[in-house]
């Protein structure tokens, strides 16, 4: 080719100057944007670089590691993927912190002292294996005998990528007992979206929108899938114009940065929308014709349950200005169908979690913009098929998977793990624990601890995990696992509007130490020890080779991927993607078969809510702690710093320098009048106990709200995180100089030990942001990290929690005409 | 991907056009991420506590009507920088393409670069234990990479190239859109321009960065 | 309410740790030292040999002896110490420190030169106009240094930028000198001349008060940094030092005792009133030299 790719780009940035600049030539700039990268010390190319799969959060991004005599030197974004086009993130950025950690566990250990004592023996992969499959076994053989239940091996894990590898492990083991961290996280807005049109997630069309409403989704900040979804709210922002409307109590990058901020009082994004729906449906504004022919719900019928939630109501509860809720729901209408929302945890988050979910999507039912351009996309995803034979699923239900007090709940209730423990619910004989810090991320953390702690409640705690965290200082058994550089994992998030795409993570660099990936460390434990012979039938679900060969499996299971090459082409790009990185969206995916609900309808009305009593129409529940709520209390809320996760960035250096204390966030007005300035010590006491923390004082908080980060304040996790610089752990095999140079002396307060459990009846999910509490100036004697937790009451909350279950004294879902369930007592 | 790379060897001058290298930080686009701090810190080996690219913030207004602003920072590649002037062993230089950087081999570690510079953009770097600070990424640029921030820059909004070249992006950038510099009235004539500054200045005003300020509040409590 | 932070990266220096720290305050203070006392030395020596013998011999002495201390904490202060030869042969002249450093090393050489010329080295003698002339350039070279070196280093930083620093630097620099020498000469129990000296730096102490005034003035009605900076002297985190260390002891205490001397148009002042005096003259450039030096730095630029 005789044209250079500058004298092109040159004409074509001529041509583009006589048009609007659009965002994709603003891509075009004279230099390559990624995909290559050069040493600083010698400007020499760095050749070899390895794509992976980011896994710093679970946005999922694809990156691309250079590697330097064997180590990774630079990690960037890898231009092929669709979803983070070539960005990482400021944590995406920082993941060589985490893989060269100082602090990383890297060979086997047994607990050589008293449990979370901190001592600790190094034993061979040989050893660890032999113990771990003796325990299994010991179940296995009970059971057998009938005197016990395979049930009783847990698997929990938090941060999930096996993809349907632990049901192949644990039903192969015959066990029902997999739990998960999703309550924790946003099961509710899944289970609310689940209900309503089939798949847990949206795709809001941000590049091409007029309107974006957003509730509780800080996509600037976090979120599904703030890498790529930000990018393209820019995009859509800048280059289209398009108004970010934004529903949050606390001011964060995105409240800040939209176009107008309305704090909403916790809980009643819900109502606000319902409100909306309203003033649209009663305004004609609504698409009438998409209500009757993809709705289960006729428009006349929903008009008429709408009249109840007027604007002036909703001012009420969510102290949102109604002349506000009229003029956005106009606004909002009159873009349509280039108009959508977007929620994230904000709304989901409460013990009305689900449904508020399902009031903000009807913004979009009404409007319909659902699957149109600018509007309110379905997920773009794929599916794999996995080696086959696969074993069946185990016949025996396990209560801690499956509490029936949560029928709707299928994202489980994990968060009620620990307490149901404790109250007998199922007997745990060995606990596998994957990234997951169950003493730090839940609820009522220190129940947990204390659980964790109970040789009789688990008599046997085994760690997968890579670093030191609270959970792990507490177990018996460490199997060092890999970080997400280092392993083979297969991914396929819907973070891109424009193509599905497939994505791998492959070892960038031989595992460091003795480190196993999760899937080697379950494919020698089952074929090497546990059934080398076949003998108890576990050992054939396991016979696909090795781990690499399964997700090769996997991948080449999606439809053309072999035609682009299959594995090879994977292992070399990372990612695969049918249609290009910057291909048009195509719409209206639902007009060829439907949604994906029973009746490929959208429903308005759920019908399986209804038969549990539950409300089956987008409804607004009040909160029953903040109905109680009296002048001087505060709701309690948590947030992510925009360059941490919750609990496992507190050890990168990088993010760590940028911020590393959670002091709570307290509206000015209301720090004046209690005498409390920043920096102050301060007390926040809930229903379970007391911290004491440091007071930001601010303007971007609701007058009621208080709010504390909950990315910081670990005990564990390394040096850094819990700033003990010079207490070198014993299995630490290295040092960073680096640490020389930490200047910050304050790793922040932890606030989930004071946060009490408050569940979703319908969604499961932990209402992180339901918390009241009192915030005084600290007292006499208090010390900044000082906490205190009420085991008694903590348990009360509990129990407080379960009465308003369906099957509970105090349910309170039910609406009118909702068919009554015969295990139910009253409403 | 075939690239003219001879064109933008850094001292070189092509096709007998001077080259300038520039950047453009449009603040609508910028969301605060750190995307570039971090990707700056992994590319250049930058040590912990100091930064040559780092992102400032700062809150403006009263509840409900507070917005937030962000100002990605760098070193601004002064066509006259007061830097090079007071460097007394000329480990400070300019380069022909505009880019300001330092030689670790000459600096005596005096800090006058330091006190001079009008925009804090310089730190000691405690490890070559000379002064250091951005360099646009002139091992990147001369191999035609963008320079790091700009690559990982999450909402585009930064924008580099040649300042000289009337077709190039970020000189349709600047003919297209309104761009100042920061504090113009140093007469350091800066190569970084940025979109949208005004908002950042207005919420500055009551002396935001001061020590009297919440940050400072915050420092000497140890809340920072 | 503007100006709330959620957080900010701590990219600025702040208080305590700033690129210019003590050692370069002591640095200013010691070089003032040097170039003052050469004067109030040449001074001396031009205008009356005998009756300021003392005076003229403890410049002489003095001016090398701050320059012998000097020059190593300058040294000292650098990052690279070993690399600091390398500012004698490769020295751009746009550089302050590359002019302080060459006139530091001249007023060095024409120290020893005047100690012999005050020790009545033949060889010397007759370049003795030569030796003082030459040897008051540099001194006015260094003092003008100590100045420039702020003032040219940046054109944004508070209290820096303005012009008043140079005159407000040189004038300390030249009672820095006549204090020491007092100093000097009183405690050597030597009393002769001590009226001159005692006159002299009672007009430019005043001089000096007047422009610490004009000064911090200018700073509080310029631009929001600077009035920052000048609330920073005057109420903030530097006010301790600025009331106490320069106004009270290095300025009005002073400023009183020597005008009553003036005034009282006695014999020469009391050696220990002198000795005392003098101190705290030092000790208020120091001061001075500190909060200028820290009060130009401590606001972070942007």
């Amino acid at each position: 080719m005789g044209l250079k790719r500058r004298d092109f780009l040159k004409i074509g940035a001529v041509a583009a100057a006589a048009v609007a600049l659009g965002p994709k030539v603003l891509k075009a700039m004279e230099f390559a944007d990624g995909g290559v990268t050069a040493s600083h010390v010698t400007g020499a190319p760095r050749v070899e670089a390895v794509p992976y799969t980011c896994l710093q959060c679970n946005v999922e991004d694809g990156g691309l590691a250079f590697i330097e005599n064997g180590r990774v030197v630079k990690l960037e974004g890898n231009p092929k993927h669709p979803g983070n086009r070539g960005k990482l993130c400021a944590k995406g950025n920082a993941g060589t912190n985490q893989l060269y950690d100082p602090d990383r566990v890297l060979y086997p250990m047994r607990r050589a002292g008293r449990r979370g004592e901190g001592k600790w023996k190094r034993i061979t992969w040989e050893e660890a294996y032999q113990e771990l499959a003796a325990r299994i076994n010991e179940v296995l053989d009970r059971a057998k005998a009938g005197k016990g239940s395979p049930n009783e091996i847990a698997l929990h894990i938090g941060r999930n990528r096996w993809f349907g590898f632990d049901n192949r492990f644990m039903n192969a083991l015959g066990s029902d007992t997999r739990l998960n961290h999703t309550s924790i996280c946003e099961s509710s807005k899944k289970i609310g979206m689940q209900a309503t049109w089939g798949p847990d997630i949206e795709t809001p069309d941000f590049t091409n929108t007029k309107y974006m409403l957003i509730f509780g989704g800080n996509v600037y900040e976090a979120g599904y899938f703030h890498n790529p979804y930000v990018q393209r709210v820019v995009e859509g922002r800048v280059d289209n114009h398009a108004k970010l409307v934004y529903f949050d109590p606390r001011m964060s990058n995105t409240a800040g940065k939209a176009d107008e901020w309305f704090p909403v009082f916790p809980g009643t994004d819900g109502a606000v929308a319902l409100a909306m729906c309203n003033v649209i449906v009663s305004s004609k504004l609504h698409n009438e014709a998409f209500i009757n022919r993809w709705t289960n719900y006729p428009a006349d019928k929903l008009a008429k349950y709408l009249e109840q939630f007027t604007p002036e109501w909703a001012e009420k509860v969510s102290s949102v200005p109604a002349k506000d809720i009229k003029r956005i729901a106009i606004e909002f209408a009159l873009a349509a169908p280039r108009c959508t929302t977007y929620t994230y945890r904000g709304p989901a988050k409460h013990f009305n979690g689900a449904y508020s979910e399902r009031c903000t999507m009807l913004l979009n039912i009404v409007t319909g913009s659902i699957e149109e351009k600018g509007g309110y996309c379905l997920p773009r995803g794929v599916s794999f098929k996995h080696p086959q034979p696969e074993p069946p699923a185990p016949k025996e239900k396990s209560e801690l998977a499956h509490p029936r007090e949560y029928p709707l709940a299928e994202h489980k209730v994990s968060h009620h793990v620990a307490q149901m423990i404790k109250e007998g619910r199922q007997k745990i004989s060995v606990y596998i624990r994957h990234y997951y810090n169950g003493c730090y991320s839940n609820p009522d953390a220190e129940t947990w601890r204390e659980v964790y702690l109970d040789e009789k409640l688990i008599p046997f705690h085994v760690s997968m995990d890579t670093f030191m965290s609270e959970a792990t200082a507490l177990s018996d058994l460490i199997l060092p696992e890999t970080t997400y550089l280092e392993r083979f994992d297969i991914e396929n998030m819907p973070s891109s509007i424009e193509t599905p795409w497939v994505g791998i993570r492959q070892p960038v660099v031989k595992p460091l130490g003795e480190c196993k990936s999760y899937r080697d460390i379950v494919l020698e434990l089952v074929t090497k020890h546990l059934d080398p012979t076949g003998g108890r039938g576990v050992k054939k679900y396991f016979d696909y080779g090795t781990t690499e060969d399964y997700i090769k499996y996997m991948a080449e299971s999606v439809p053309g991927v072999k035609e682009a090459g299959g594995w090879a082409y994977l292992k070399k790009n990372g990612v695969w993607s049918p249609k290009p990185v910057d291909a048009e969206p195509e719409y209206g995916l639902y007009k060829k078969n439907g949604f994906g609900t029973k009746d490929k309808k959208i429903n308005i009305y759920a019908e399986e809510w209804a038969r549990h009593g539950f409300n089956p129409l987008p409804h607004y529940e009040p909160i029953p702690a903040h109905e109680k709520m009296k002048e001087d209390d505060l709701v309690l809320i948590t947030f992510k710093w925009n360059v941490h996760v919750q609990s496992r960035t507190a050890n990168q250096k990088w993010l760590a320098e940028i911020i590393h204390y959670n002091p709570v966030w307290i509206n000015a007005k209301v720090a004046e009048k209690k005498g409390i300035k920043t920096g102050d010590l301060v007390r926040i006491t809930s229903r379970i106990g007391y911290m004491v923390t440091k007071a930001f004082v601010t303007e971007g908080i609701h007058p009621r709200v208080v709010a504390v980060s909950n990315s910081f304040g670990h005990t564990e996790y390394g040096r850094l995180a819990s700033l003990k610089l010079k207490e070198k752990p014993e299995w630490a095999t290295s040092d960073d100089p680096e640490y020389l140079h930490v200047f910050w002396k304050d790793k922040g307060a932890h606030p989930n030990f004071i946060i009490p459990v408050s569940t979703d009846p319908i969604g499961g999910s932990q209402g992180w942001y339901d918390t009241v509490v009192t915030v005084g100036k600290a007292e006499p004697g208090d010390r900044y990290q000082d906490y205190k937790v009420d085991m008694e009451a903590a348990r009360k909350a509990y129990e407080e929690t379960l009465r308003y279950t369906y099957s509970g004294p105090d349910f309170r879902g039910r609406a009118p005409g909702a068919k009554k369930d015969g295990k139910k007592k009253s409403a | 991907m075939e690239r003219d790379d001879q064109h933008y060897v850094g001292e070189k001058e092509g096709a007998g056009r001077k080259v300038r290298w520039g950047m453009v930080v449009d603040l609508r686009r910028c969301i605060g991420c750190h995307a570039c701090s971090v990707a700056c810190k992994a590319e250049n080996d930058v040590p912990v506590g100091v930064y040559r690219a780092w992102v400032k913030y700062v809150d403006k207004g009263t509840y409900p009507n507070v917005t937030r602003h962000f100002l990605p920072r760098l070193c601004n590649h002064c066509k006259s920088p007061s830097c090079v002037r007071v460097c007394p062993t000329k480990a400070t230089y300019k380069r022909g393409d505009g880019a300001v950087v330092v030689d670790n081999d000459k600096c005596i570690g005096c800090r006058s670069c330091m006190t001079a510079c009008p925009y804090d953009a310089r730190f000691l770097n405690a490890v070559t234990k000379t002064a250091d600070k951005c360099t646009f990424c002139v091992h990147r640029i001369e191999k035609g990479l963008l320079p790091a921030c700009v690559q990982s820059c999450l909402g585009r909004a930064r924008i580099f190239g040649d300042l000289n070249d009337p077709g190039s992006e970020i000189s349709l950038y600047v003919g297209r859109n309104p761009v100042k510099q920061l504090k113009p009235s140093t007469g350091n004539d800066p190569s970084v321009f940025y979109i949208g500054l005004e908002e950042y200045v207005e919420a500055m005003r009551g002396g935001v960065t001061s020590i009297a300020g919440t940050e400072g509040a915050l420092e000497q409590k140890g809340v920072i | 309410m503007n100006g709330m932070v959620s957080y900010n990266v701590p990219h600025f220096f702040g208080e305590g740790l700033v690129p210019w720290g003590m050692l370069i305050v002591v640095h200013f203070f010691l070089s003032g030292m040097a170039a003052g006392s050469f004067i109030a030395s040449a001074a001396a020596s031009y205008l009356d040999d005998e009756r300021y013998k003392k005076i003229a011999a403890a410049g002489a002495y003095l001016a090398l002896l701050s320059i012998i201390v000097d020059v190593p904490i300058l040294i000292l202060d650098l990052d690279r110490p070993f690399r600091f030869i390398t500012l004698l042969y490769r020295g751009s002249v746009t550089a302050p420190l590359t002019w302080g450093v060459w006139f530091l090393i001249g007023l060095g050489l024409f120290s020893l030169l005047n100690i012999a010329l005050q020790r009545g080295v033949e060889a010397v003698k007759g370049s003795k106009a030569l030796i003082l002339v030459i040897g008051s350039v540099c001194a006015v070279g260094v003092s003008a240094y100590t100045a420039v070196a702020l003032n040219v280093a940046t054109n944004a930083r508070p209290l820096w930028s303005d012009g008043a620093v140079i005159p407000v630097f040189m004038v300390a620099s030249a009672t820095t000198g006549i204090a020491a020498v007092s100093l000097a000469v009183s405690l050597s129990g030597g009393r002769k001349g001590l009226s001159s000296l005692n006159a002299a730096n009672a007009v430019l102490l005043l001089f000096q008060l007047a422009l610490v005034a004009f000064m911090l003035i200018t700073a509080s009605t310029s631009s929001p940094l600077s009035r920052e900076a000048a609330g920073v002297i005057l109420s903030g985190g530097l006010s301790l030092v600025f009331w106490i260390g320069l106004v009270t002891i290095g300025l009005v205490i002073p400023v009183i005792v020597s005008w009553s001397n003036v005034l009282a148009k006695g014999a020469e002042p009391k050696a220990g009133t002198t000795a005392l005096i003098s101190a705290m003259v030092l000790v208020g450039v120091l001061a001075l030299r500190y909060i200028i030096v820290y009060g130009g730095q401590i606001i972070p630029l942007t």
